[in-house]
């Protein structure tokens, strides 16, 4: 596999507006740092070093950093090889003006202009913009402005790889969840720091233990709310491991963490509701024990037949999404059960019709409210097409 | 000991009598003839209170109705599959409503005190009953240490049991409605009151029996006020 180089997240480290123009090409804005930093002089020393510091096979290549008050400027003078810190816009003009027009410019387009004896960016400035715009396109134009700095230059943002993949050996094989979870801190540890440099916050943890004979054993711990706190993973996985089945020795394990910029610290209000920031984390550690579907909210559905009309929704996320309709029991019974009903309906209230689903599984039926003899009130209905037969559906709690 | 001392002993007001409304918190339960037997008028707060009834669906949860608006909470183990319309009716806020179904006994009073300890649900339900003294008080302690409170739903059967809880009762059908019998009530006197339970097409709820209620009060003063007095020579 070939190893791109991580300048990216090198300038990531410095900025957060990284454009990666090519695998060994990145341009970023410094401006907006310069005070973090301690100024561009501790800045550039601390690029260098870690520039220096980048693990490369093979021959040393050249690098060359360049500054400038516009990307499109600062990246022509790199790829020129000018190691220069510019400033002032009237030097910079000077200095552009003697660029390659290689250094803008593919090679095609390069060698259509050194046929007209056109070499340097300077002497493209110098033909008739109307001329120049039609002979050699819009685009090619558009960027002889932006290297001047004359129009605005989008470049594609870099977004940080989160991704975080590490592969475990264990010197012994190890069968308990504790002992996993003691050999996962190393790289729990190391997570950390990336996310604290990458400002964030983990999402999923996904696991994969191997065992002896190829077996594997998956897992997934995903979080309510994004989290940057170790001792709550460790929480986390602790319930997870302990309820997971071992079919032998863990051997070796893997471990992915998948995160997000997205904080998961929330501003918090001078009278802080505890609920709203403690929560999340109680629901996690609810559905990491129990199971994740043992763990919902509820949503209601505008529909009529009245199983339908309810949804089970992740937790918190429940809510009103349709109109209550009347008189409904507080407790459904999922499957509708056989109801001894007296013919003589004393007390009954009623009926509801509720007929739908024509397009499908036609549904007909009239709904009652009755009080039972020990004093349950029961939500019973009959098809009217079939009369007589009465099922229990909810029950008024 | 004279009637003089006595009376210094009381007037200093370091001996509690029984006789006396306990100054205790409550919170309406939006029945007038239950907040009225109750000490604090309303239901305990954080602290652990058992409804002991026979079978759901005798109105056990409207009878809660103003208690479980607006409210944070969670219900554990819930007999049936809770109905979203009939709960959104009741006025519940069913974003901040968790069910959690537990797939043991044991993972039920886990799941309980785990919400009450965290502090961030104003009140949880259980249905799960069979738990020994030894669980009650922990759930009782859960209540105290999240100042949250836990409605448990219990059998009858275990009326017997000796119980840490703040409130005990237990629901009754009657024929118009509901008898609701106060037998355990940290600082109050056992009682009883009816409600009668209305169909009036809207949903079903109740209403307090004014006259039922009265005499059920009448007969739980009358019966308590020997107690007190006893409590007080001991």
């Amino acid at each position: 596999m070939q190893e791109t180089l991580p300048l990216g997240a090198l300038a990531w480290q410095f900025s957060p507006r990284v454009s990666l123009i090519t695998p060994a090409t990145v341009v970023f804005e410094v401006g907006g740092c310069l005070r973090l930093f301690g100024g561009l002089r501790p800045l550039l020393k601390q690029l260098d070093q870690q520039l220096s510091a980048l693990p490369l096979t093979g021959p040393k290549p050249v690098m060359t950093r360049a500054l400038a008050p516009y990307p499109r400027a600062a990246l022509v003078l790199a790829r020129a090889g000018q190691p220069v810190c510019i400033h002032r816009r009237q030097a910079l003009t000077l200095l552009l003006d003697s660029m390659p027009v290689t250094a803008l410019f593919d090679g095609d387009l390069s060698a259509r202009l050194a046929r007209v004896g056109v070499h340097t960016l300077g002497q493209c400035r110098a033909l008739p913009a109307a001329g120049f715009r039609k002979r050699y396109g819009v685009a090619a134009a558009q960027l002889i402005s932006q290297v001047y700095g004359e129009v605005a230059d989008p470049m594609p943002a870099y977004v940080p790889q989160e991704q975080f993949v590490r592969r475990l050996d264990c010197e012994d094989d190890i069968r308990d969840a504790d002992s996993i979870l003691h050999r996962l801190q190393p790289a729990l540890r190391e997570l950390l720091t990336i996310l604290r440099r990458d400002d964030g916050s983990l999402v999923r943890l996904i696991l994969s233990l191997q065992h002896p004979r190829g077996q594997q054993t998956p897992l997934t711990m995903g979080l309510q709310r994004p989290s940057r706190e170790v001792a709550h993973w460790n929480r986390m996985l602790g319930e997870h491991l302990h309820r997971l089945p071992l079919p032998g020795p863990v051997r070796s394990l893997t471990v992915e963490g998948q995160w997000t910029a997205i904080s998961g610290d929330v501003q918090q209000a001078f009278w802080t509701d505890k609920a709203i920031h403690e929560r999340p984390a109680l629901i996690d550690r609810l559905q990491a024990r129990l199971g994740h579907e043992a763990v919902y909210s509820l949503a209601t559905r505008a529909r009529h037949v009245p199983e339908y009309a309810m949804q089970a929704a992740a937790p918190g996320a429940g809510g009103h999404l349709a109109p209550e309709p009347r008189c409904r029991p507080t407790w459904l019974l999922l499957r509708p059960r056989i109801f001894a009903a007296d013919s003589a309906r004393p007390g009954w209230q009623g009926p509801e019709r509720i007929e739908t689903g024509w397009w499908g599984e036609d549904q007909q039926r009239e709904y009652f409210r009755v009080r039972g003899r020990d004093g349950q009130w029961h939500w019973i209905y009959q098809d009217p097409l079939h009369p007589g037969r009465w099922f229990e559906h909810g029950l008024f709690g | 000991m004279g009637a003089d001392s006595l009376a210094d002993l009381l007037a200093r007001r370091t001996i509690w009598r029984g006789s006396l409304p306990a100054s205790l918190q409550g919170e309406r339960t939006g029945h007038a003839a239950l907040d009225r037997i109750l000490p604090g008028r309303g239901w305990p707060t954080a602290s652990l209170v058992e409804i002991l009834l026979a079978r759901p669906g005798i109105g056990e949860l409207s009878l809660l109705a103003t208690t479980l608006r607006h409210r944070r909470q969670s219900w554990v183990a819930p007999p049936h599959q809770p109905y979203a319309p009939a709960l959104a009716s009741l006025g519940l806020d069913l974003q901040h409503l968790l069910i959690i179904n537990p797939p043991s006994a044991q993972d039920s009073l886990w799941a309980c005190e785990q919400l009450l300890r965290a502090g961030t649900e104003q009140q949880v339900l259980c249905w799960q009953g069979a738990v020994d003294t030894t669980g009650l008080r922990r759930l009782q302690l859960a209540a105290e240490a999240g100042q949250s409170r836990l409605f448990l739903f219990r059998s009858p059967h275990t009326r017997a049991q000796a119980s840490p809880a703040a409130l005990r009762i237990s629901l009754k059908p009657t024929a118009s409605g509901l008898l609701i019998d106060v037998f355990k009530v940290r600082g109050g006197h056992p009682a009883s009151c009816e409600l009668a339970r209305v169909d009036d097409g809207e949903r079903l709820h109740f209403r307090s029996v004014v006259a039922g209620s009265a005499r059920h009060i009448a007969t739980a003063d009358a019966g308590d006020a020997p107690a007190g007095r006893a409590r007080l020579a001991v």
